[in-house]
């Protein structure tokens, strides 16, 4: 056990867990690279539900999903076609419906569906944050551990 | 992590039967993401029926009060409120707490949201984004101790029954009935602990949370209470101890962070204080929340190194809090104190003038305006910041007391000194005497 309180308070309480998001509409030839303004709400089996602002896209649209680690240096532009490499994992997607987000103005949720991408990749994504979720669980149950041991 | 969740398999039974009859309240914005709760919820067992809806607060209380749902699961920040204010509510509608639960989806995604469910004795903490896997695993590992409660944990929910009702004695003849009935009862000191703290007797309030301790080294509710009532009995020591006990088990809310400088300084642990001004600047993306507690902590640091004499860490500590603070006012008022105490004022006015402030609360503009007036030349700058904070009545006496000084110094008329101290008696009536006084003083010199 460490000695200080300053040793041990920050290696896990204040790191962030999770991804950026960057996405560009390939029907409508934009781009949406302020990735604060992008947030993921839920990861599908094949899909995600994202927070955006509002105007992002229509329903049926289709997207190029750029998935970056939380520290990425976004200063590379996100390209009007092809790869990002700054991205570790990109998806093609199909807006399959929108709902405005009551609770702020100019933000919609967007249900989309990956119609490419690459399954390996997505399966890794989807367990970092269950193992993320794990860690918690346990994190808050673990205390109780000697309860059960009887 | 949890591979897919069968209903049939037969080792999945007991979860199934548990949750069949249970009733939820499902909070959350978005439809599409209730939808995928409570999907993913009947998949444990529960009705959809037995699901109820809501997307804000005021909705989701009134859903609270008249269906008295077993379980909640809801976002932490809803339209109209936080779903965490539901939790006392939900647990005076289920002070046994075998049959119902409280999961909160947090968006903040740091390990440091744990605290919130631990702090509440919620069941599960769920980090958003979520998948299926996500919620079935934090829902399974919130209830599987209450599938075959044991003898004890029956004793313990009796007890937190009785001591939510305010059935005190007979609350503490069922935690005292727990101790025999477990080899490490620590449930049971704890609930003695808060009963004795609930009835000021604190001595024997440590007592219990200490044997709970001892029986359990990790279990936060008792480590929390013992460190803060080792606090109020200036016990530094031991509250250093304790919270080092549950900073190295636990991860530790941003809102502790002074405290915990407090008693670093306290306790004299001078690499403490050093780590911290190290690692402090060292944090990613702080999210604003963090920053104000981290803007707190570095004032403190700068307090501190300032008094001891080192300029350069003082300085450097209080320039962080400043850029830390998002116009906080209690902190800009610590820091401004800190640097008008050790003559470094003008530290601070460069600060603000490299600041867009015009967000701020016009009581921490205020600020700006007593370093302005203490430091600056320019009468008229002086005087337009002056005026624009009275004319949006900011509750600051200084303001109007610089403004009668300048006022005095660039001869302005009597008429307008008599109305700036007629507004500050309007604003301020706590000071009637004060400005009356200041301008009787005025009216004899003129």
């Amino acid at each position: 056990m460490t000695k200080l309180i300053s040793e041990c308070i920050f290696k896990k309480s204040f790191a962030r867990f999770g991804h950026n998001v960057l996405i560009r509409n390939e029907t409508s030839h934009t781009l949406i690279t302020k990735s604060e303004l992008i947030s993921i709400k839920e990861l599908k089996e094949r899909g995600v539900t994202l927070e955006v602002p509002i105007n992002v896209c229509q329903k049926g649209h289709n997207l190029t999903l750029f998935f970056l680690q939380l520290n990425s240096n976004t200063v590379g532009v996100l390209p009007d076609f092809g790869h990002f490499k700054e991205a570790f994992f990109e998806a093609i997607v199909k807006v399959e419906s929108i709902e405005k987000n009551e609770s702020k103005e100019n933000s919609v949720f967007i249900d989309v569906q990956f119609t490419q991408y690459d399954l390996g990749e997505w399966t890794k994504l989807l367990n970092l944050y269950a193992k993320n979720q794990e860690d918690i669980n346990k994190m808050i149950m673990h205390q109780h551990e000697i309860r059960e041991d009887e | 992590m949890s591979v897919l969740f069968d209903p049939n398999d037969k080792k999945n039974k007991a979860l199934i039967d548990y949750f069949e009859n249970k009733t939820w309240l499902v909070v959350e914005v978005s439809s599409s993401t209730r939808n995928s709760l409570k999907k993913t919820i009947a998949q444990l067992g529960s009705k959809m029926s037995n699901m109820y809806d809501a997307d804000n607060f005021i909705d989701a209380e009134n859903l609270l009060n008249s269906k008295k749902p077993h379980f909640v699961i809801g976002n932490k920040n809803i339209n109209g409120g936080s779903t965490v204010s539901l939790f006392n509510s939900h647990m005076k509608a289920f002070p046994n707490r075998m049959n119902s639960g409280f999961f909160i989806i947090t968006e903040e995604n740091s390990q440091a949201e744990v605290a919130l469910a631990l702090e509440y004795d919620m069941d599960g903490i769920i980090s958003v984004p979520f998948t299926g896997f996500t919620i079935i695993d934090t829902l399974i590992s919130g209830v599987k101790h209450k599938l075959t409660p044991s003898p004890y944990s029956k004793k313990i929910e009796e007890g937190r029954d009785r001591y939510i009702k305010g059935q005190l004695d007979s609350a503490a003849e069922s935690f005292q009935t727990a101790l025999s009935l477990h080899k490490h009862p620590y449930e049971g000191h704890y609930f003695l602990g808060k009963i004795y703290s609930d009835n000021n007797l604190r001595d024997e309030a440590i007592h219990c949370y200490e044997e709970s301790i001892y029986h359990n080294s990790e279990f936060f509710k008792s480590l929390k209470n013992l460190s803060s009532l080792y606090y109020q009995k200036k016990d530094y020591i031991k509250a250093y101890n304790t919270n080092l006990l549950m900073a190295n088990k636990y991860p530790t809310p941003p809102e502790k962070i002074p405290e915990l400088i407090r008693l670093s300084i306290i306790n004299q642990k001078y690499e403490d204080i050093i780590n911290y001004l190290k690692i402090f600047h060292t944090i990613e993306s702080p999210s604003i929340e963090m920053q104000i507690y981290l803007a707190a902590g570095l004032a403190i640091l700068g307090k501190y190194f300032l008094t001891c004499n080192d300029s350069e860490k003082g300085t450097e500590a209080l320039k962080s809090a400043f850029k830390f603070s998002n116009g906080k006012y209690e902190i800009l008022k610590s820091i401004t104190k800190s640097f008008q105490k050790f003559n470094k004022l003008n530290i601070l006015f460069d600060l603000f003038e490299q600041t867009e402030i015009s967000n701020w609360s016009f009581e921490s503009q205020a600020l700006y305006f007593h370093t302005l007036h203490l430091l600056s030349d320019d009468d008229q700058k002086v005087v337009m910041t002056g005026e624009k904070l009275i004319k949006n009545k900011v509750r600051d006496i200084l303001v109007y007391k610089g403004l009668i000084d300048r006022a005095i110094k660039m001869k302005r008329k009597i008429s307008y000194m008599e109305s700036l101290v007629q507004e500050g008696i309007k604003n301020l009536p706590d000071y009637k005497d004060e400005l009356e006084s200041m301008l009787k003083k005025i009216q004899i010199t003129i």
